[in-house]
């Protein structure tokens, strides 16, 4: 991923959360998002199938 | 007499009446008046509350009433924490100090049923995340082996506390290394409870599915002792495990001989950024533990790497959840070194977010397919000794092997004791895993290994002991 392309994409994911940062700022996320994309892109390995997420939910909490 | 060392230390000094409460509780603000302008240990100390805590322990002894090791032991309180005598501000602008409603936070309860004496509030890095930024008007805290050196974070200011005799020992926080950093760092012992061991209502939240209240000391055996009173079950916090507490102290029989310790040595020992010190550091304790009459083996973990992006996107996701609608409307309020680091939590998808956790389970499996063979692990606990304060930028954790966030992932107890010295002088600290709530095995070989070494006992020469 380039810095133009990484630059791309950062500014509208921010811009999306609303996050107003400064020009020094948006840059250093530049450069780190694509070893963050490349990290969260390396978590889907295919011997993960048949797991489910580590989440849970209770529905009965505050009925007691 | 020379200030005690360690709890355990005083608590025996009190109880042979060589020590009071309130003179040993005196001499702990004397050396805060004389270090902490330069240590910045502390946020706010309290020695109106903490010397009447002191006086009534002391009357409490008088009375033949015993509430057990840490009646009248000094400890500090990281300021993520809520406590009933002083604000709670996470080291931030944007935390309104009335967070926690003036309450103790049931950890802290339980440490002051138990007659303990709270010494003040410690620094931490802000909201348990990112650097200290000299721009917001708190103490910075330094290392007390190199001024200039990060004391880790971040329970930072409960780190130095106890490396300096500020404090016998504390309270940190754990989400990804947050209690092991800074023992590492200052060159003590400090423990991550497994998930939900200890209660965490009353703190600031960062990573809700991997935050963890861990004790801080100089030693296993104070570490030990501390737990004994943190643990067990609170309905207040969604989380907490009602599994049996252990007595820790108990289980402390100074003997590593036949426990099975399993080394992993792809990534943990090999990966570019581990020192050479740190690493050789690590393998000679081991060796002292072999010594020991402990069985060693080398073991493999895959995707331990994985692992620590996992924790650290599972950290960013949670904390960004918890903070963005400040972070829209305050990001200047926030350190300059803290906002990155909850903003990144925007630049993962939900997608990504499931993935973790389904990675997680998967991982949680490896780990316990592993530990089927071992008692405990040892790894080190920081890739390097302490670096510089102008060095602990927010991405440093991304860009850097880290040891401490699979524990989190996995929720597992493990425990940062120091294990030498670099050539610099700065403190060597080595992690010693544990299976779910197996803490009295992870203290007890860390107690097996001070037992036999002093390096937990060793004190930075800017705070040479004093006598009470």
């Amino acid at each position: 991923m380039s810095l133009d392309q990484s630059a791309t994409t950062v500014k509208a994911l921010l811009d999306a959360a609303q996050l107003k940062v400064s020009d020094e700022e948006f840059l250093k996320f530049a450069e780190v998002y694509p070893i963050m994309r490349a990290q969260a892109d390396a978590l889907y390995l295919p011997e993960l199938e048949p797991e489910s997420p580590a989440l849970s939910f209770d529905p009965t909490v505050g009925y007691e | 007499m020379t200030a005690p060392l360690t709890i355990a230390d005083a608590a025996k000094a009190l109880r042979s009446g060589d020590l009071t409460a309130a003179a040993l509780t005196a001499s702990i603000f004397e050396r805060i008046e004389a270090l902490d302008a330069k240590l910045g240990a502390y946020v706010c100390t309290l020695p109106e509350t903490a010397m009447a805590s002191a006086e009534a322990a002391d009357a409490d002894f008088a009375k033949g009433v015993d509430k057990g090791p840490l009646q009248g032991i000094p400890l500090a309180v990281k300021d993520i924490i809520s406590t009933e005598d002083a604000p709670t501000t996470a080291n931030s602008r944007v935390l309104d100090p009335a967070w926690g409603g003036g309450i103790d936070a049931p950890v802290v309860a339980r440490l002051r049923a138990a007659g303990a004496v709270v010494v003040g509030k410690a620094t931490t890095s802000e909201f348990a995340l990112g650097a200290p930024d000299p721009d917001k008007g708190f103490p910075i805290p330094r290392n007390p082996w190199a001024l200039e050196c990060t004391a880790g974070g971040s329970s930072s200011g409960t780190g130095v506390a106890v490396a300096a005799g500020l404090a016998l020992g504390g309270l940190g926080t754990d989400t990804g290394g947050s209690v092991r950093f800074p023992a590492a760092m200052n060159g003590h012992t400090g423990l991550k409870v497994t998930f939900g061991r200890v209660p965490k209502s009353g703190v600031v939240p960062l990573g809700y599915s991997l935050d963890s209240v861990g004790p801080m000391a100089r030693s296993a055996m104070d570490c030990a002792l501390l737990l004994s009173v943190m643990a067990g079950y609170d309905a207040s916090d969604p989380d907490a495990a009602s599994a049996p507490v252990d007595d820790y102290a108990a289980a402390l029989d100074g003997s590593a001989v036949g426990v099975r310790v399993g080394v992993p040595m792809p990534y943990f020992f090999d990966a570019p950024g581990l020192d050479p010190e740190v690493r050789d550091g690590v393998l000679a304790a081991v060796d002292v533990l072999r010594g020991a009459g402990a069985v060693v083996s080398d073991t493999e973990i895959g995707y331990a790497e994985q692992a620590k992006n996992a924790t650290m996107m599972t950290l960013s996701s949670e904390a960004f959840s918890y903070h963005r609608l400040n972070l829209v409307d305050r990001w200047t309020d926030y350190g300059k070194f803290t906002r990155p680091g909850l903003a990144r939590g925007a630049l993962f998808s939900a997608g990504d977010f499931a993935q973790a956790q389904r990675f997680r389970n998967w991982f949680r499996a490896e780990v316990a397919r592993v530990l089927a063979e071992f008692d405990v692990l040892v790894t080190p606990t920081w890739a390097t000794p302490a670096f510089l304060l102008s060095e602990m930028l927010p991405e440093r954790m991304i860009l850097t092997p880290g040891y401490t966030p699979q524990w989190n992932l996995t929720g597992l107890p493990a425990v940062a004791v120091p294990c030498g010295f670099s050539s610099s002088g700065l403190p060597l600290s080595m992690q010693i895993i544990g299976r779910p709530f197996a803490e009295a095995t992870v203290l007890k070989v860390a107690d097996a290994y001070q037992q036999l070494t002093d390096w937990h006992l060793q004190v930075p020469p800017v705070a040479a002991l004093t006598t009470v």
